[in-house]
């Protein structure tokens, strides 16, 4: 099915398709980044205890 | 009212929310375990990263690759989409990735349903295997697209879907291996909404409108109609807009119409622009094959009331203080069995081929100089045709100082007249010009006045309170042997009792020795500023006898001694109740010779009542109605003669009514009634089913006076529309709007019916 | 009874110019609701040049003409109703006081279908007096505005 609608000069429309989320950053470059994950998940290291972690949502 | 997004059903908010700034990444867990960038994690896990939210009972997540893979039940939100699966694995950093066994949502267009893979191609695109689309809410889903395979893209705003069935309340109604369809609100190309209905005229008619988008600033509407009674039509629009010039092109052809016996068709262009900032052009054509074109063809009110058809092109050119138009105009007549009386009296109105108009006026306080100057060459067959030269210089003297204006103005006018075709002089019942050269010059001299008072009411409503006098002379010319080619009486209201010519037009310049007493009143809510309440009242007085007269014009306002008193008011204290009317009280004879009440109850969007009553004494000749044997197509024929020295009385009462019946009907109706014929104008009924948000079906019948003939015609229409599957077409009560009664003023709508404007 | 003369100006206190602007990319000229505001304006002295403390930006003006009722014997037009539309944008020293503030007003004429120029010619009347109506309405409507303003600085001050 179509749809009609208003006309506009190129460049000025009224309905812009949905922006780009910027492309996410290419899993090498954030490398220094994701070895400390800010979450608590990191502070717990190696421990396999079933303590219950606090969760930090946003 | 026409709902013009495609977000019609909200889809229900999702239970996560995305992350707060696009960097920051966060796992939380019950337990989680990190062991060479692989981190395992159990219970309530939640991933947040990159503009999306991952919820599962377990989640495995590599930080180098950012593949997260989650099973036992995942909800994932991202810019746009929410879905639950029963497994999935996502590329976090590019956004892509699968998920089996999902029920997703389309948040910005209410897209939502079940789909056994959904694959998620990086931004804004997305394919699903085996999935069902819809945008109605709730299990039962009143229509239902499922198909193997549907891509959604929302940089394109469209969908495609493959092999796809559409179901009706589960119903399987149409099967198409490929559909391609709108997802936003940006233009597309592609089938619109169809309509079916019958008419007396037609018969049963279908039209399926095809929209091609062709460029931002141009596109084109190619109409199909197949008519039972006529056979089949088609119609187009081109419409095109650039910076400085827009317009369109109309047309429709009807090969062979059976009933007719002919070919009949319709060319419509419009345009309006500017060739530089100070010259503009403006050009009308409408051009129909045969006099009954309308009639037979549209039951758009706008086009069934008309009976001449204007052509004309205007150039203007501006400069501060300096205006000068030249105006070609010519018309097609649809009504040539008629009868007039000559003169103003001629169906055929003259043309003016060309009319140029010079207005100059100094953009200077407290005094201005101005002339008015024009030249116009008036042609028509069968009468008296002129070049006429009217020329009036005038000095405007005027002061506002806000609590009190003053402005005064004196002019000359002399007008020329060279007549030619004397010999059609005797085709005018009322002026019969024996020479053919006149010259009329006429001084004026107005004087006018005004306080503005205001005060706050208690319930802090603010009046203005404004009266207003002035004074007018205007000289004395007999002009009963200027035959009339532009001029007739006005409707008069508040702002016509202060105008400087009782007459419209150059070709009757009333006398005047008069006084206008006039007083208006506003009452307006402060915070909103919306005008709440509005009264005026006012009404000339003359001191001599008004000599000049227009021949055989029924009621003008006027008599010998001044004017009738004009009342006008308006109340509308909230948005639910509004009331207007308009009076006009012949003191002297002692009756009405103009009433208009209206009164709207309840608002826009839900209960709506209208009543309505027009009153207009002798407001134009009267004329009667004979029938001619029919013409060679067999179309029947009228004829129409104007009786001399007698009126037509407007006198009509109308009724209209919106209600919705519960959440899924809007029933509308609409009655017109003329008391002086005690005979209907108008009926009309129209009903809009709406289950859903999703989906409508609309019927509207619609019996109405045809033209020419007080014949009465009948139209019923039908539409369907699937919201979600393009825009929702225009609902009953834009159909029904588009004709006569609606209160408020009509954007162009872009149904079916009206690919062209009304003549 | 309470009633006062209106303020002498309509702009707010120490502001003692306006611009009245108009821009229309298809027609030329300024319609008459423009040409009337700057003339009061002129006429009360407050018609400034483009960088006036007040700016009124006159956004759009739309006519539109409908068929209101028909005539029973041959179903012709017999009445239309005329509206003209006006949107504006006020502000002060930058600070928007109206933005997209909407006034219109409507007047209904009968008409007969064969005196076609005197019904065009009653139109173009109608609508330069409703404009003309409706540049008054303006000032009337920044005059409440800026009595908000002047109140608001009063109570600020």
């Amino acid at each position: 099915c179509g749809q009609k609608g208003p006309l506009y000069l190129p460049g000025h429309n009224p309905n812009p398709p949905k922006p780009l989320i910027k492309p996410a950053k290419s899993p090498g470059q954030d490398k220094d980044e994701s070895q400390k994950p800010s979450g608590d998940a990191s502070s717990q290291g190696g421990d396999n205890g079933a303590s219950h972690s606090q969760s930090s949502t946003p | 009212a026409a709902g013009s997004n495609t977000q019609c059903c909200p889809v229900a908010p999702p239970p996560l929310s995305l992350p707060a700034n696009g960097d920051a990444s966060t796992l939380v867990a019950d337990q989680a375990s990190l062991a060479n960038d692989i981190a395992t994690a159990q219970g309530h896990v939640h991933l947040e990263r990159n503009g999306q939210t991952l919820e599962a009972p377990y989640i495995r997540y590599n930080r180098k690759t950012s593949e997260a893979s989650a099973h036992g039940g995942l909800k994932y939100l991202r810019d746009g989409l929410y879905l639950t699966a029963d497994k999935g694995n996502v590329n976090v950093d590019r956004r892509t990735g699968e998920f089996d066994g999902t029920h997703y949502s389309v948040l910005d267009s209410g897209a939502r349903g079940k789909a056994a893979r959904v694959d998620s191609l990086g931004d804004n695109q997305y394919r699903l295997r085996d999935a069902d689309y819809s945008t109605c809410p709730g299990p039962t889903k009143a229509w239902l697209l499922s198909a193997r395979r549907i891509d959604l893209n929302r940089q394109t705003g469209r969908g495609v879907a493959h092999d796809a069935t559409l179901k009706i309340y589960g119903v399987p109604l149409l099967y198409t291996p490929y559909i391609n369809f709108p997802i936003d609100n940006q233009r597309h190309t592609g089938f619109l909404t169809p309509t079916i209905g019958a008419s007396s005229k037609s018969g049963f008619e279908l039209a399926a409108p095809y929209y091609i988008n062709l460029a931002p600033n141009y596109d084109a509407t190619l109409v199909p109609r197949v008519m039972a009674k006529r056979g089949f039509q088609l119609g187009g629009q081109f419409r095109y807009l650039t910076q400085h010039q827009k317009g369109e092109f109309d047309a429709q052809v009807l090969p062979y119409d059976t009933h007719y016996g002919a070919e009949r068709d319709l060319e419509h262009f419009e345009h309006i622009g500017q060739l530089t900032p100070h010259v503009g052009i403006q050009a009308n054509y409408t051009r129909v094959s045969d006099v009954n074109y309308f009639d037979d063809l549209s039951n758009d009110l706008a086009h069934t009331s008309t009976s001449q058809l204007d052509r004309s092109f205007e150039l203007t050119a501006v400069q501060p203080g300096v205006k000068f138009s030249v105006l070609a105009q010519d018309f097609q007549t649809l009504n040539n069995y008629f009868n007039g009386l000559g003169g103003r009296f001629d169906n055929e109105p003259y043309r003016r081929l060309p009319q140029a108009t010079l207005n100059l006026l100094t953009p200077t306080a407290p005094f201005q100089a101005g002339l008015d100057a024009q030249f116009t060459n008036f042609q028509r067959s069968d009468s008296v045709n002129a070049y006429r030269t009217d020329v009036r210089p005038r000095l405007i003297w005027g002061t506002d100082h806000g609590s009190w204006f003053a402005n005064s103005e004196a002019a000359y006018r002399i007008t020329h007249y060279d007549l030619r075709d004397l010999k059609y002089a005797g085709n005018d019942l009322y002026v019969q010009p024996d020479h053919n050269s006149i010259n009329r010059e006429i001084p004026s001299f107005r004087a006018d006045a005004g306080l503005r008072f205001s005060r706050t009411l208690e319930n802090g409503w603010i009046q203005t309170l404004e009266p207003r006098m002035q004074y007018l002379f205007v000289g004395y010319q007999n002009q009963s042997d200027i035959p009339i080619f532009d001029s007739g009486s006005a409707t008069l209201n508040y702002d016509q009792l202060f105008s400087s010519n009782r007459y419209t037009g150059i070709d009757r310049i009333g006398d005047a020795n008069q006084v206008t007493l006039g007083v208006s009143s506003r009452f307006v809510s402060p915070n909103t500023g919306r005008t709440v309440g509005k009264l005026d009242f006012g009404r000339v007085t003359s001191f001599r006898n008004l000599r000049v007269d227009l021949p055989n014009s029924g009621v003008t306002g006027y008599d010998h001694h001044g004017s009738d008193y004009v009342a006008g008011g308006m109340f509308s204290p909230s948005d639910l109740f509004t009331t207007r009317a308009t009076l006009g009280y012949d003191a002297h004879r002692a009756h009405l010779d103009r009433a208009v009440a209206t009164a709207t109850i309840g608002h826009r969007d839900s209960y709506q009542l209208d009543l309505g009553y027009r009153y207009y004494r002798d407001y134009r000749p009267a004329r009667r109605i004979t029938r001619l044997p029919n013409n060679s197509n067999g179309n029947r024929r009228y004829e129409t003669t104007l009786i001399p020295g007698q009126f037509e009385t407007l006198s009509q009462v109308a009724i209209g009514l919106r209600a919705p019946i519960g959440s899924r009907l809007n029933v509308i109706a609409r009655w017109n009634y003329s008391l002086k014929r005690n005979q209907n104008i108008e009926t009309l009924a129209g009903l809009e089913y709406r289950p859903s948000c999703c989906y409508a079906a609309r019927v509207a019948w619609r019996h109405y006076v045809g033209n020419q003939n007080g014949r009465q015609d009948n139209a019923i229409m039908f539409q369907f529309v699937l919201r979600g599957l393009g825009r929702f077409g225009n609902s009953v009560s834009s159909f029904v709007q588009k004709d006569v009664f609606s209160t408020t003023p009509q954007a162009r709508s872009t149904d079916t019916f009206d690919t062209i404007r009304s003549p | 009874c309470g009633f006062h003369l209106q303020g002498a100006s309509p702009l707010p206190k120490g502001i003692s110019s306006m611009y009245v602007s108009y821009h229309d990319n298809y027609r030329v000229g300024d319609p008459p609701v423009v040409a009337a505001l700057k003339q009061r304006l002129r006429r009360q002295h407050l018609l400034g040049d483009a960088d006036a403390p007040a700016q009124l930006d006159i956004v759009n003006v739309e006519n539109s003409q409908r068929v209101v009722s028909v005539s029973p014997v041959d179903g012709n037009a017999a009445e239309y109703a005329v509206t003209t539309q006006v949107v504006f944008n006020y502000s002060v020293n930058g600070a928007e006081q109206l933005s997209g503030a909407t006034l219109s007003t409507t007047r209904n004429y009968s008409v007969s279908a064969n005196q076609r120029l005197s019904s065009e010619g009653e139109r173009d009347e109608l609508l330069k007096g409703m404009q003309q109506d409706l540049a008054n309405l303006i000032l009337e409507r920044i005059a409440q505005a800026n009595q908000k303003l002047d109140t608001s600085s009063q109570a600020g001050g």
